[in-house]
C-alpha cells in the first residue's frame, strides 16, 4: 500500500467517524427535545381558574398541522410546517370561556409577553401553541430552540407576535 | 505532484469546524464606521486611510466628539484619535481593548438619550410626579419637518434640544438606555435579542422609594423591566395600539401615580412601511402630539417626551440600526413645573 492510498483511507475513516458522530449528537439531540417537550408545562390562568397544560394535554385535544411564516432578524421569511394545537381549543377544552374584548396574554420563559385580543384568538385557525416546526421537536431556550412550545399567530407575517419559550397564558377579562 | 495530505486533513477539519463558529451578536464581522454631526453624515461605512477624515474635519473645523463603540460604549475626544483598521473593522490605534467603533460624532459635548433617566430620578427625588412620553422611532428631521408646519402643540412648544441616541440604534438598546441613565457596555442591552437590564431601571428606582408607576406598552413587552407592562391590544382594528393605549394614559394621569411611561409605536411602524418623511409618517406624528397634548393638560408634575432612535430612508421605506444621522440623532422635550 503506498502512501498515496494510506492517506486516502485515513481521510476516508475521519469522515466515517465524523459522520456517526454527528448522526450520534443528532438522535441526542432529538431525545433530549423530547424528553424536554414531555417534562415542560405551560401555566393557564384567569382570575377564577388554573391549569397545568402539557404534551399529553395537547395530545388529548389533537395535534393540527398547519403552516407559518418564519421571519427572523438574521434568516429570510419562509413558510415552514408545523404541529401544535389551536389556542381556542385549548382554552375552550379548559373551560375557559373567550370573548371578543378579552385580552389573553402570553409569556415566555425570558419574561417577553404578547397581548392577544379575544377576537383574534376566536378566529379560527389563525393562533396555534406549536410543538413541532418541520417535523422537529421545537428544542428549548438552553439549546438554541424556540420550544418546547411556542405561540405561533398565522397572520403575523413578521413573526413579532409570536412567543417562544411559552410558559404562561392568562386570560384578562 | 506531491501533495500535502496533512494540510488536506486540516483544511477538511477547518471546513467542518467552521459552521461551528461562536455568535458575538454586540459586533458586527465586518463594519466601517459612520461619521456624522448633529446637521448631517460626513460618511459611511468607512474605512480609515488617513484622508478623508481629516479632510472633513478641516472643512468642518471640528476637533472635538465622541467615539461611539459596537460595545455601546461612548467616549468623549477633544482631538481626534488615530484610527486604525484590522479585519475589517475599526477601531482606535492602539484601543483593542474598547471593541471596534460603529461611528463618530463629530461636534461639541451634545446630551445622550440617557438624559431622561437622570431627569426622571430627579423629579421623583423631588416629589414631582413625572410623566414620560417615548415615541419610538422620532428622529429630529422628523420633528423639525413637521415643527415647520407649526401644527404641533405639545412638542413644538416644549423642544428642548437634540440629543444623541446609543448603538445599536434599535428599539431594546435605545429604551434600555433611556430607562436605566446608561449605554448598552453597561446595562446590558445591545440590540433587539436583549431584555434582561444589567443596571437598575427607573421603574426599580421608583420602587425603591415608595414611589408608585405603570408602564404602558403596546402588544408586546420590550424590556424585562422591574415592573410589568400593562399590554394593549388592536381593539378597534385600525393597525395600531397607541390609540387604545392612550385611553388607558387618560384614566392614569387622573390616578395616584408618581411615574407614568407611555410607549408609542406608530410613528416608527409608518416609518419602516412608508418611509420616515411620508406623509403617513409626518402626519402621524401630528397624531401623537395631539394625544400628548391631551394626556398633559391633565397633569402637574413634570413631562419629558423623547425618542430611542431615528431613522433612514431605504427603498422599501424606512429603518435604522446603523450610527449615522437620521439614526442617532433625536429630539428632547421638556415641561417643568
Amino acid at each position: 500500500m503506498n502512501k498515496t492510498t494510506k492517506a486516502a483511507i485515513f481521510i476516508i475513516i475521519i469522515l466515517i467517524v465524523i459522520f456517526f458522530a454527528a448522526l450520534l449528537l443528532n438522535k441526542t439531540e432529538i431525545e433530549s427535545r423530547r424528553e424536554l417537550l414531555e417534562s415542560s408545562a405551560i401555566e393557564v390562568k384567569s382570575k377564577d381558574l388554573s391549569d397545568k397544560v402539557d404534551l399529553e394535554t395537547l395530545q388529548s385535544i389533537g395535534l393540527e398541522d398547519f403552516e407559518a411564516v418564519l421571519d427572523t432578524s438574521t434568516t429570510e421569511a419562509s413558510l415552514l410546517d408545523y404541529s401544535g394545537v389551536q389556542l381556542i381549543k385549548l382554552l375552550a377544552s379548559l373551560g375557559y370561556e373567550i370573548n371578543e374584548k378579552d385580552i389573553i396574554i402570553a409569556t415566555g420563559a425570558d419574561g417577553f409577553s404578547v397581548a392577544y385580543s379575544g377576537e383574534e384568538v376566536l378566529d379560527y385557525g389563525n393562533i396555534y401553541i406549536a410543538v413541532m416546526e418541520e417535523g422537529n421537536y421545537l428544542g428549548g431556550i438552553e439549546d438554541g430552540g424556540r420550544g418546547p412550545f411556542e405561540i405561533i399567530v398565522i397572520n403575523d407575517s413578521f413573526s413579532n407576535r409570536r412567543c417562544k419559550w411559552v410558559t404562561g397564558i392568562e386570560v384578562v377579562k | 505532484m506531491k501533495i500535502n495530505f496533512f494540510g488536506m486533513i486540516l483544511l477538511l477539519l477547518t471546513i467542518i469546524l467552521s459552521g461551528c463558529g461562536s455568535a458575538e451578536p454586540a459586533y458586527q464581522k465586518e463594519m466601517g464606521i459612520g461619521v456624522f454631526t448633529l446637521e448631517e453624515n460626513i460618511l459611511f461605512n468607512w474605512y480609515p486611510n488617513g484622508i478623508e477624515i481629516e479632510d472633513s474635519i478641516v472643512s468642518k473645523k471640528i476637533t472635538e466628539g465622541s467615539l461611539l463603540f459596537q460595545s455601546g460604549k461612548r467616549e468623549s475626544f477633544s482631538e481626534l484619535p488615530n484610527l486604525e483598521s484590522k479585519n475589517n473593522m475599526v477601531y482606535v490605534e492602539n484601543g483593542y481593548v474598547d471593541g471596534p467603533l460603529a461611528g463618530i460624532y463629530l461636534g461639541e459635548k451634545v446630551e445622550s438619550i440617557t438624559k431622561l433617566y437622570d431627569d426622571v430620578i430627579k423629579s421623583l427625588d423631588d416629589g414631582v410626579p413625572v410623566l414620560v412620553f417615548f415615541i419610538d422611532g422620532l428622529s429630529f428631521d422628523q420633528y423639525s419637518n413637521v415643527a415647520e408646519t407649526g401644527e404641533l402643540h405639545f412638542l413644538g412648544e416644549y423642544y428642548e434640544d437634540k440629543i444623541i441616541s446609543v448603538f445599536t440604534p434599535v428599539t431594546n438598546a435605545g429604551f434600555a438606555a433611556m430607562i436605566t441613565g446608561k449605554t448598552p457596555d453597561e446595562n446590558g442591552v445591545h440590540d433587539r435579542s436583549y431584555r434582561d437590564l444589567k443596571a437598575e431601571s427607573i421603574f426599580g428606582y421608583a420602587d425603591s422609594i415608595g414611589k408608585r408607576s405603570l408602564l404602558l406598552e403596546g402588544e408586546i413587552k420590550i424590556l424585562n423591566t422591574e415592573i410589568e407592562p400593562v399590554l394593549h391590544v388592536d381593539v378597534d382594528k385600525d393597525g395600531d395600539t397607541d390609540d387604545e393605549m392612550v385611553i388607558t394614559a387618560l384614566g392614569a394621569v387622573n390616578e395616584d401615580y408618581d411615574l407614568i411611561f407611555i410607549h408609542f409605536h406608530g410613528v416608527d411602524d409608518r416609518g419602516h412601511q412608508y418611509g420616515p418623511q411620508s406623509s403617513e409618517t409626518l402626519d402621524y406624528v401630528k397624531t401623537v402630539d395631539e394625544w400628548i397634548t391631551n394626556i398633559s393638560s391633565s397633569w402637574e408634575g413634570n413631562i419629558y417626551a423623547t425618542a430611542d432612535h431615528g431613522m433612514h430612508s431605504t427603498n422599501e421605506g424606512g429603518d435604522h440600526g446603523v450610527c449615522r444621522y437620521e439614526d442617532m440623532i433625536v429630539p428632547y422635550f421638556t415641561r417643568e413645573k
